[in-house]
């Protein structure tokens, strides 16, 4: 089935400066996943965006100094349910922005559980980001900068507080994963697309379609 | 007899409208949300009026927003109110005389103001038993029919506008307000208010004269006055100078309004108390009549039929049966459009110059200092009265026989055939589009004669129902109709109540984040009044059906019902209930990945069937149904698509079985499929992230005609409802290995006996010719086989590049093509052979899912031999 899993076209060497990377958006529902990707793709924003059902795939390219890079961007179902569902997404991408919701200090558990299962299953190079998102509604913030940006040192994480609605940081934390992406080795970029028949296989039970 | 509502000239539908207070920009929630608009707040209770039926009570039509946030509100409307009546030059009998439609002979003056005060308390009596408040009673508000009957007007207001929280203005007039009101006039207030300004009202009756002719200060004075005097009504009449006309008053209605006027709450009587006074002592005729007609909020229930069959077994008038909302639909499809009529009337929205509204200093949190306030914010009660000329002569040029068709359905409930005859009159329009025959008056009309027949007497019509709907539902129906074609009935309301919804769950958070992203488009869905009933079904759902649990998605299926059913969360949630049970059995299961895989592989192989290059190219792609497919299916497509389509997809959806979804699916890869072709994986999926722009009409037509051509058992799913007996389950290797679908013996001993035959539900359907493919080595063909089998044992089929070997059979097997081929044979070697003809694109390939052994009875000796 997943007959281009290794090595698809595009990916990884640095020849013609073009690199594509396959990135995730992990965390609790209503924390603004889409609301970010929607922001960096089409410089959007919905105040009631509707919520993902499984899951959403959009693309964006930036452009690095001299190198291009595209991202493919799979934008995950934040309900607990669909956990399951996320390894098909996570397995094989290159980097993760696992996203919580500034004024809820739930979703910043939800995070850091997110972080372990991703440094535990994701391949090992994954470079994850860490998203305290909603920085616009400062007023109702629950969780300190500073707590966030302890936990981000500790797991070396990238870290920033965002903000879909006004756009602060959300260029900045897509540029900030592609800087620190590795451009030239070849063996690190399979630029998997998902590789579904075997993550269906593999994985443990439980949830919606896997 | 109650006269009919377009016999009596005084009737119209009028306007009025206010603004709603803005919110300051930039504010949100609590939720980080931005506030919702306070006209759409008041949208949302709005609905809640249009339940309200008393025959003392203007009926509330429809609530529209206009730009910044002005409301304006239809509703039931006559020419004349008491106000007119104390103001008139003519004397009271001459007055009383020009109502024409008096029934009966005009009584005295003093007896139609007991009257007059009598209906509007029981009209209050009825509002207050409903938790309602008037807060408005006036002389103005209490409109009079050519009858003499009152209809009381206004008592919206308060409650739309949560007590007046919405608005910028205060709600009633201050010399109606008792002391208390006036004292803290934001706030909730005892239905008692009403009684104090019923009576200032009845004391302005009685004496044929209207008071407080002064100042607003000095009408309020006189209220606080009044608070602190121990005989409020002595304080009025000395200040009016009115002492002597009043005591030449009877007593029984000095009495009455003295009960009325009092000042602390406990000595003032309720409306309920004050029926019982002796000024009360009168009987109504039109007041112990039932409602007539169909409440549009409410699906009969059984119970209720024999008395509606008796009752329609008297021809009724012409446009006697149509109720007000019938007649505000018909309006509305005249091209009525009442947000264009009231800004015709300039002086009736006094716009301002915007510049003139500019404030002085602006706050960095939004707040705005030193605007001059815009007069247009304040209240007033001015009603505009809408044209009703074009729908009256609308009405007079249809045809009266629509009338007698659809009593004739009566007698005809038990010969369907006949009656679908019957609809062939409609022949012609019914083959218009949808959207225009949506907006076609004499059609609607007609269309809805005949349901508004079938719906009441639902559900001895169930049958008749689903056959009308089959040609299409109209829009004022929908609601009824889904429900009838659910099969809801029973004591639903009974059900729902004893369901707890209110208890917290670990749930809650995830429903309670879901809501404000449901349908949010929509003006009604969005409103707080929606939040809170959207929670109550959705936990109503999880509450009721322990073996499931909430899985985003369910938040999606409930929009349209709650949208259909707004003013009846009942019977909105027995849909959902019986919905989510018929479509969607087992999807909420906590752990669902069996059934979705199975559901995503069965819709592969459907595609498959129908569109092998299709199927192959996106397999090819690793575009699987995983991945895009899953919103479809677990929402019924109530997440893909908004709900203006929903309705008409689930019009179709809802007259046919489990397997639809899955022809829908099939319909919108066929609708996309030239652009698919050419794409990638990336283009693919990116196609399907916003779900394109899809013509809705064409997409139902499409699934509806893949439904028709594909035999039941293809899309055999062992975890449905009712799976097909006699199929083999399969596992999702397997499903996922055989590319093609399976056929019972059954369905295809029915296709093969004739082209056009019926199917188990009598559904006709046209079938193709069936050949079938018999990949058993030849010796064991010889033996036996099927009738008209051809013969390709699978070791000689196909060449080495996995072309056709050339052979008789093969040229049989290559002329057959695009019809259906069943093929039959050992289970290793029919899977080799169906996969390798979707590989030749073969459509419309299936395996016969049985054992040589088990059909072996039918097998008889080839008759010819290629």
């Amino acid at each position: 089935m997943s007959n281009r899993a290794q090595g698809g076209p595009g990916n990884g060497a640095t020849a013609g400066k073009i690199c594509q990377f396959k990135l995730v958006l992990l965390g609790e529902s209503a924390v603004g996943k889409s609301s970010l990707v929607l922001r960096f793709v089409k410089g959007q924003f919905h105040e009631y965006q509707e919520s993902t059902i499984g899951a959403a795939f959009l693309t964006q390219t930036v452009c690095l100094d001299d190198t291009t890079v595209k991202f493919e961007i799979w934008d995950t179902a934040g309900q607990e349910r669909y956990h399951s569902l996320a390894p098909m997404y996570y397995r094989g991408a290159q980097a993760a922005i696992v996203v919580y919701d500034l004024t809820n200090p739930d979703t910043f558990s939800r995070a850091k559980t997110w972080v372990k299962e991703l440094q535990r299953q994701a391949s090992p190079n994954i470079v994850i980001a860490l998203a305290g998102n909603k920085a616009d509604l400062a007023s109702k913030r629950a969780v300190e900068t500073a707590e966030a940006q302890a936990y981000a040192d500790e797991n070396q994480l990238l870290f920033m507080e965002t903000s879909a609605k006004t756009a602060t940081n959300v260029n900045d934390i897509f540029l900030a994963i592609a800087k620190k992406l590795p451009k030239n080795d070849a063996a690190n970029q399979q630029g998997q697309r998902l590789n579904v028949a075997q993550s269906a296989e593999s994985n443990q039970s439980g949830g919606c379609c896997k | 007899m109650y006269p009919t509502p377009l016999a009596s000239p005084g009737l119209s539908f009028a306007v009025h409208s206010f603004l709603a207070s803005p919110h300051a920009r930039n504010t949100c929630g609590h939720n980080g949300l931005p506030l919702t608009p306070n006209s759409v707040r008041i949208l949302g209770r709005f609905q809640a009026l249009k339940k309200l039926t008393h025959p003392c009570l203007a009926t509330y039509l429809d609530l529209q927003r206009g730009k910044h946030e002005r409301v304006v509100i239809v509703c039931e409307s006559y020419e004349r109110n008491c106000q007119k009546l104390l103001s008139s030059d003519k004397s009271p009998t001459a007055e009383i005389n020009s109502f024409a439609h008096f029934d009966g002979s005009p009584p005295d003056y003093p007896e139609v103001v007991r009257r007059i005060f009598y209906e509007s308390l029981h009209a209050l009596a009825y509002l207050h038993r409903q938790n309602f408040v008037h807060h408005s009673v006036s002389l103005e508000s209490i409109q009079l029919t050519d009858a003499l009957h009152v209809k009381l007007s206004n008592h919206g207001t308060y409650f739309i506008t949560e007590n007046g929280a919405c608005v910028p203005f205060p709600i009633g007039l201050p010399k109606y307000l008792p002391p208390e009101v006036l004292l803290d006039p934001k706030g909730l207030h005892s239905p008692k208010t009403d009684l104090w300004s019923l009576g200032i009202v009845l004391l302005e009756l009685a004496l044929r004269k209207e008071l407080f002719n002064f100042e607003l200060e000095e009408q309020i004075a006189l209220v606080f006055e009044c608070a602190s005097s121990e005989k409020p009504v002595m304080c009025i009449l000395e200040r009016h100078k009115l002492v002597y006309e009043y005591l030449c008053l009877s007593e029984q209605v000095r009495d009455a309004i003295e009960a009325c006027l009092s000042v602390p709450l406990e000595h003032r009587p309720s409306s309920e108390e004050l029926l019982s006074h002796p000024y009360c002592d009168m009987q109504i005729e039109m007041l112990e009549e039932p409602p007539k007609g169909l409440p549009s909020h409410e699906l009969i229930g059984a119970d209720q039929i024999e008395e509606c069959i008796e009752n329609s077994s008297q021809l009724p008038e012409a446009w006697e049966v149509l109720n007000l909302h019938e007649l505000y639909y018909f309006w509305r499809l005249t091209g009525g459009d009442a947000l264009a009529e009231i800004s015709k009337q300039r002086d009736y929205i006094r716009s301002r110059p915007a510049i003139f509204g500019l404030p002085n200093l602006t706050l960095i949190e939004g707040e705005d200092c030193g605007a001059e306030r815009d007069s247009s914010y304040y209240y007033r009660d001015t009603y505009l009265r809408l044209p009703m000329d074009s729908l009256r002569e609308r009405l007079k040029s249809v045809d009266p026989d629509i009338m007698f068709i659809s009593i004739s359905i009566l007698f005809e409930r038990f010969n369907f055939e006949r009656h679908r005859s019957e609809s062939f009159t409609t022949k012609t329009a019914s083959e218009l589009p949808l959207v225009i025959r949506e907006r076609d008056i004499e059609y609607q009309i007609r269309r809805i004669f005949r349901f508004r027949k079938l719906v009441e007497l639902y559900p001895l019509t169930g049958r008749a129902i689903q056959l009308e709907a089959a040609i299409d539902i109209p829009p004022y129906f929908r609601g009824h109709v889904w429900a009838a074609l659910l099969g809801a009935q029973g004591d639903y309301h009974a059900e729902f109540d004893e369901i707890d919804k209110d208890t917290p769950t670990p749930m809650d958070r995830q429903i309670d984040v879901d809501i404000p992203r449901c349908h949010q488009y929509d003006q009604l869905l969005c409103s707080p009044v929606a939040h809170m009933k959207f929670r109550r079904l959705l936990k109503a759902w999880v509450s009721s059906h322990p073996q499931y649990v909430y899985w985003q998605g369910l938040d999606s299926l409930c929009a349209p019902f709650l949208s259909l059913h707004f003013n009846n969360e009942a019977l909105a949630y027995q849909c959902l209930s019986r919905f989510v049970d018929k479509y969607l059995h087992k999807f909420f299961l906590q752990d669902n990945s069996q059934v979705i895989k199975e559901y995503l592989a069965v819709f592969s192989r459907l595609v498959t069937y129908h569109d092998p290059v299709l199927s192959l190219h996106l397999q090819k792609e690793d575009f699987i149904p995983d991945l895009y497919a899953i919103p479809w299916f677990l929402t019924m497509y109530t997440h893909v698509f908004a709900l203006h389509k929903v309705y008409h997809l689930w019009d179709a959806l809802l007259l046919r079985g489990e397997a639809f979804p899955l022809c829908v699916g099939v319909a919108i890869l066929t609708q996309l499929r030239e652009q698919l072709l050419t794409f990638g994986f990336n283009e693919c999926i990116l196609t399907f992230t916003d779900m394109p722009e899809l013509d809705i009409e064409r997409l139902v037509k499409d699934a509806v005609d893949i439904f028709d051509s594909t035999p039941q058992s293809i899309c055999f799913r062992s975890h449905s409802k009712r799976p097909i007996s006699g199929m083999t389950p399969l596992s999702l290797e397997t499903l996922r290995e055989e590319l093609t679908p399976r056929i019972s013996t059954d369905d295809f001993f029915i296709a093969l006996s004739a082209p056009s035959s019926k199917d188990a539900s009598g559904r006709t359907t046209l079938r193709e010719r069936v050949l079938v493919l018999d990949v058993r080595p030849k010796e064991e063909y010889l033996e036996g086989c099927l009738r008209g089998a051809v013969n390709i044992p699978k070791d000689v089929a196909f060449t080495p590049e996995g072309k056709l070997a050339s052979c008789p059979e093969a040229s049989a097997l290559a002329a057959h093509k695009g019809n259906i081929i069943v093929v039959f044979g050992n289970e290793e070697d029919r899977r080799k052979v169906a996969n390798q003809l979707v590989h030749l694109d073969y459509r419309h390939v299936c395996i016969l899912d049985t054992t040589v052994h088990d059909i072996r009875i039918r097998m008889s000796p080839p008759i010819c031999l290629y």
